[in-house]
């Protein structure tokens, strides 16, 4: 299977979009049966020439890795959210004014649904709605992008990024220590101890239910770090001022055993750092900013880019 | 009266205050900033002040939200917040921004928040209305402007619960010496004991100030003591007026004022300078003693004409009868140049003159000294060149360095000279013009043209008088010392005795 850039994709050539919706954390308990992957293709004119993964963050990362090599396709290098992100809308090219439809989801049993001719926000409502009747999870593919489209509306590189950021992951597993991975561990925004987690329910017109985490700051000047949560977290408040929101990568680290804390797995009284890596230098343009800011978790706190915008060489 | 009801001073302390029950403090967080007003906001509000409680009716007090506004109020100096009680309450890192930024927070139940807004409200008031009523109290009672100040100090003394004192630079320069009394503005000390000490001074030619000690107050008491010295200095001014204007017209209780003074030799006792103090007379700085000798027995037309003279020629000086004399001083923070001495003897002949020929009016001018006792010797100094100042022209004399008018004063002033005044001018007793002719000759340098001028006779009307008082007296006063002992003689029957 071959990673390649955008612009090594053939001229009139385009990638398909793929990736998991739904709970993955699933999946262990309802594995796939392997026929998703060609069921999903039916009703589509032709097979991909290529894949994109739809989101580089998290299980879909690795999803369309091995779905491009279960179809023995390249792999585009880039993505279209430049990190994890929950709903459909949230798609870098959305805001360029594509839209994913016509849009594909199918089921273990093969149950297949095609939506098509309507808004990106009707389609993760219906996709979201059908879920649970689908078994908590689906493969989804939708409308192909062009090697233009994924240069100019997409976010190159992330594949090659998040290859990067495994190797370190490898050398913390090996010992390293986290200043030792800087890249990694991107902007430091604060290192102390979890001192109160609170998990409360949604916010209106949510569906997540949100964690506030409180850590108390030890290093000078001290200070109290509060993070904002859903199912990422959505921002960092250090005393009473947001210093780093989505899009932005927000990552605490859990500074004993130097592995990351997703939100359902911090624990109270765990020394953590929480640091910044930076988001898609798509997101932070005009009109892009609305799909991603904590506004669209519904968190009324203004969005704050901190960490230094990687310019990828292919962009 | 020190205040009977609570004072606000910070907000961690107004939980639980009477009204107050519901109110309870949620940060452990002393308070560092007194609080002086009341406003509702909610968590976004920008608009927080200096020393405001804000009080949230209805908050997420879970929110971020509240970190940010304790953050903002406590950087704008905000006294504190009060939020609704609610589950969740706010969030460790509220408490714990809270605690470190040094601001407090305060829940009550929602339903009792409005109730405890009105409470706190009239309770940031109280210092305000407490002033205001004490104010009116003394305003009221120094009402008709007849309190002295005696009484001004007791209702100061009632009203806040410590003696004030009233005094000169002198006297408040003993009990605070702290109190720079050259400055005459109004001055608040805080000294490192906690002591604060309230000084205003009391506008007027007596240069009085009205000094208020506290000991460790609450802010709120100074500000109550400023504004009731300002009531009282004010007050005490008027009063001081009205006293000064009164006295001055009783020049019997002046004479006795500068009699008791001289009698203590310028010691002046708390009661003299009291007295003085009302009469307008400042016994500290500088003073330079002034005397005036009229020609004949000083009555009351004579003295408001060299009050009226003095005034005319900008000399601001007191008219004080003493004897057959007036005594006047003239009174300066710091040691009179010579330029001043200079201008003032000029001034004075102007005077003089103004008074008319008529009235040969001889004024002595002492030296400059300081306080009451350099007063009392100024004045006798001046007393003794204005006698020695011839009687029949009139004049103006300053004790000199070189010291001859106190000499000549001195000489006249001897039992030696009498005696010899009157036995050898016995023959010419019953004749006043040929007296007069030789005490003007023998002050006219012996010139017989000028004693006819002064005399308006004719040269050989003079020659023939002279001629008669040789041969009256058997003298001959062509002999040098014969002129001087007969002019001292002359000069010495006009000295009372």
């Amino acid at each position: 299977m071959d990673v390649i850039p955008p612009s090594a994709l053939p001229p009139g050539a385009t990638a398909v979009p793929f990736g998991f919706v739904g709970a993955t954390s699933l999946l262990s308990e309802r594995p796939p049966s392997g026929a998703e992957l060609l069921d999903v293709w039916m009703g589509v004119e032709t097979t991909p020439e290529a894949l994109i993964p739809m989101e580089i963050g998290g299980f879909n990362g690795v999803a369309a890795v091995w779905a491009a090599a279960a179809l023995d396709v390249p792999l585009v290098d880039a993505d279209l959210m430049g990190r994890a992100l929950p709903e459909l809308q949230q798609l870098l090219p959305v805001a360029h004014g594509w839209t994913p439809c016509p849009a594909t989801v199918v089921d273990v049993h093969g149950r297949q649904l095609r939506l098509d001719h309507m808004t990106p926000s009707m389609l993760e409502a219906i996709v979201r709605a059908v879920l649970t009747p689908m078994g908590g999870w689906a493969v989804f593919v939708c409308q192909p992008l062009t090697a233009e489209m994924i240069i100019n509306a997409c976010h190159p590189g992330s594949v090659s990024r998040a290859v990067a950021l495994g190797r370190d992951v490898h050398r913390l597993q090996d010992g390293a220590a986290l200043d030792e991975v800087t890249e990694l561990e991107g902007t430091v925004l604060g290192e102390g101890r979890i001192v109160e987690i609170t998990r409360g329910a949604p916010r209106a017109g949510r569906r997540m239910p949100v964690t506030t985490v409180v850590v108390d700051l030890s290093a000078p000047p001290g200070g109290t770090l509060r993070l904002e949560a859903e199912s990422e977290w959505l921002a960092v408040i250090v005393d009473g001022e947001p210093v780093a929101t989505v899009p932005e990568l927000l990552l605490v680290w859990d500074v004993d055993s130097r592995e990351v804390l997703a939100v359902e797995t911090v624990r109270h009284g765990r020394n953590v750092r929480v640091t910044a890596l930076p988001g898609a230098a798509g997101w932070w343009q005009p009109g892009a900013l609305r799909y991603v800011e904590p506004a669209a978790f519904a968190l009324d706190v203004p969005a704050r880019r901190t960490a230094v915008p990687v310019e990828h060489p292919e962009a | 009266m020190a205040s009977e009801r609570p004072l606000v001073q910070h907000a961690d302390l107004l939980a639980g205050l009477p009204g107050l029950e519901d109110l309870h403090l949620i940060s452990q967080t002393p308070g560092v900033t007194p609080v002086t007003g009341v406003r509702l906001v909610d968590l976004t509000t920008e608009a927080v002040d200096e020393q405001q409680l804000l009080v949230c009716i209805a908050a997420d007090v879970a929110s971020w939200r509240l970190d940010a506004l304790i953050r903002r109020s406590a950087l704008a100096g905000a006294a504190g917040i009060v939020l609704p009680e609610s589950t969740p309450g706010p969030t460790l890192a509220s408490l714990h921004i809270a605690s470190q930024l040094r601001l407090p927070l305060l829940a009550a139940p929602p339903h009792r928040i409005l109730d405890v807004v009105s409470t706190l409200q009239r309770l940031i008031a109280t210092p305000e209305i407490e002033r205001a009523d004490r104010v009116l109290r003394c305003a009221y009672r120094w009402r008709d402007g007849t309190s002295g100040p005696e009484n001004v100090l007791a209702d100061v003394k009632r009203e806040l619960g410590t003696s004030p004192v009233l005094g000169d630079q002198a006297q408040i320069n003993e009990f605070a010496p702290d109190v720079r009394t050259d400055l005459e503005v109004e001055q608040t000390i805080t000294r490192p004991d906690g002591t604060v000490i309230v000084s205003h001074p009391v506008p007027g030619p007596s240069r009085q100030w009205l000094l208020i000690r506290l000991d460790n107050p609450p802010d709120v008491l100074v500000d109550q003591s400023t504004t009731l010295a300002r009531l009282a200095v004010l007050h005490l001014r008027a009063w001081f007026l009205a006293r000064r204007w009164e006295l001055e017209q009783d020049h019997h209780q002046q004479s006795r004022l500068l009699a008791d003074l001289i009698a203590e030799h310028g010691a002046a006792t708390a009661e003299i300078r009291r007295r003085a103090a009302e009469m307008g007379w400042r016994l500290d700085g500088w003073h330079i003693g002034l005397y005036f000798v009229p020609p004949v027995e000083p009555g009351e037309a004579m003295r408001d004409r060299l009050a009226a003279g003095l005034r005319g020629v900008d000399i601001p000086s007191a008219v004080v009868q003493r004897g057959y004399a007036w005594a006047g001083w003239l009174t300066s923070d710091d040691a009179p140049v010579p330029e001043f001495l200079h201008r003032l003897l000029t001034r004075l002949r102007r005077c003089r003159y103004a008074m008319g020929e008529d009235t040969p009016l001889r004024i002595g001018v002492g030296r400059a000294r300081e306080g009451p006792t350099g007063l009392v010797a100024s004045l006798d100094e001046a007393r003794e060149v204005a006698l020695g100042v011839d009687s029949r022209t009139g004049g103006v004399a300053a004790t000199d360095a070189v010291g001859i008018h106190r000499l000549v004063g001195e000489l006249l002033g001897s039992s030696t000279a009498r005696d010899f005044a009157q036995s050898a001018l016995a023959p010419l007793a019953h004749d006043t013009t040929l007296l007069d002719t030789l005490a003007t000759y023998l002050d006219s340098g012996n010139s017989v043209t000028t004693t006819a001028a002064r005399l308006g006779v004719h040269r050989n009307t003079v020659n023939a008088r002279l001629n008669r008082i040789t041969q009256t007296l058997s003298i001959d006063l062509a002999d040098p010392d014969v002129r001087l002992a007969f002019q001292l003689a002359c000069r010495a029957l006009d000295v009372p005795s």
